[in-house]
């Protein structure tokens, strides 16, 4: 009961404190949250079916099914949720498989074996193009986001980071297909999103301990020159 | 097989809820970010952090009870949001060394015949927000002090202090029956 009072008050203190947000204006959501919250439910799928798949495996021999058995159960529902959620392409490469979908791509790590499962060192572009500057950093334990803009021309340069067993993003291909690159020996999957007004593309590649990737506003051959200058290919 | 489907489709509800939580409670949230951070992009990241982490840890969240889940995640957002404007604009936070074991903490019926409910609310407002943010999460969400410790990003012993500071306070304010805030 006396708990209980002090918890009631908790609660009004709460309330009113939050209820001034209840009627803000409506804000909406940049592409870049948007591509974001994306990631985070599939990588909240993704545990969430790692958590099935470990409890499955307790409970599998009490099913008493053979290894054929279990395969052919899973290839049925496989199939089965292929045809719930729309036709499904699978994408391979030399680093990286994924999973195409109707206007999107998602790309999971190949070698994720002896990798950092937390970011241990952090990259960082040391030479940038002239009039660009480093604006802001986010990093989290499993993810580093650095961003630099040229103000002047509003051209920006993205540098992300990931460790590979969370590395599970989703890429808007529906207009542009990925390549495979090898520059200097060194390979990874390229993205050319340039329109007619604006040069914009994006390299991948696993480094042997995390996946990097930079997206820039730049021509093909300028990007690549930066990658060089910074030692990353 | 029956069961594999079931587990399958649990899960995809499962999905589905915090999923349909933030397209619920997106606005909602973002302008608690925005209100302390004072930028729509940090407010955006403050979200993300927030959802990541129920993402890779969700236990917690789905420990709540459904009808709270909505304020728990404001409050963490708050919290987020404050973590990185102090980032942002580099400001310390000055922490006690005290640790403390003991958390209970119960108000007497008594406790109004000194001050009034309104006057004892109006004073737990004025908490600093850290303050705040351990009481709820300890007494009202009812998690243990390391779960506490674990969504803030904090230690044990700050959460505990942070709990003596708060509770050490509000005594006060109860013994001196309100003379000394007026």
């Amino acid at each position: 009961m006396c708990e209980n009072i002090f918890k009631e008050l908790l609660g009004e203190m709460m309330e009113s404190e939050l209820a001034e947000f209840d009627n803000a204006p409506d804000r909406k959501p940049s592409l870049r949250h948007r591509l974001a919250m994306k990631r985070i439910f599939a990588r909240y799928e993704r545990n969430k079916l790692k958590e099935n798949e470990r409890t499955t495996a307790v409970e599998l021999p009490r099913s008493r099914l053979n290894f054929k058995q279990r395969i052919i159960l899973a290839l049925v529902i496989v199939l089965l949720m292929s045809f719930l959620v729309g036709w499904v392409v699978v994408f391979t490469s030399k680093d990286f498989h994924g999973i195409i979908y109707a206007d999107n791509t998602q790309l999971f790590a190949i070698n994720t074996e002896n990798a950092p499962t937390i970011i241990e060192y952090q990259y960082t572009l040391d030479h940038v193009p002239e009039g660009f500057e480093l604006i802001k950093t986010v990093s989290s334990p499993t993810f580093v986001y650095t961003y630099y803009l040229n103000n002047s021309t509003e051209q920006t340069i993205v540098l992300e980071q990931s460790v590979k067993l969370h590395y599970d993003p989703h890429y808007d291909n529906e207009r542009s297909k990925f390549d495979e690159f090898n520059i200097n020996g060194k390979t990874g999957l390229f993205i050319d999103f340039s329109t007619e007004k604006l040069n914009s593309s994006t390299f991948i590649w696993d480094n042997g301990d995390y996946i990097i990737e930079i997206s820039l506003d730049l021509d093909k051959d300028s990007a690549i020159d930066l990658l060089e200058i910074n030692n990353f290919l | 097989m029956i069961d594999l489907i079931i587990s399958t489709i649990e899960n995809e509800e499962q999905r589905n809820e915090l999923a349909e939580f933030y397209s619920t409670h997106r606005n909602w949230l973002c302008n608690i970010a925005y209100s302390k951070l004072k930028d729509r992009f940090d407010a955006e990241d403050a979200v993300q952090t927030v959802f990541a982490e129920i993402a890779d840890d969700p236990e917690i969240f789905f420990k709540i009870a459904p009808r709270n889940r909505r304020a728990y995640v404001g409050i963490i957002v708050r919290n987020v949001s404050i973590e990185m404007y102090k980032k942002r604009n580099k400001v310390q936070l000055e922490e006690l060394d005290e640790e403390t074991e003991d958390t209970s903490f119960s108000l007497e019926d008594e406790v109004f015949d000194k001050i009034t409910r309104e006057e004892l609310l109006s004073f737990m407002k004025q908490l600093p927000i850290e303050q705040q943010t351990v009481l709820l999460l300890h007494y009202y969400f009812d998690l243990t002090i390391y779960e506490t410790a674990q969504r803030l990003h904090i230690s044990v012993s700050t959460v505990n202090n942070r709990l003596k500071s708060a509770r050490g306070a509000i005594r006060k304010f109860i013994d001196e029956g309100n003379t000394n805030y007026v």
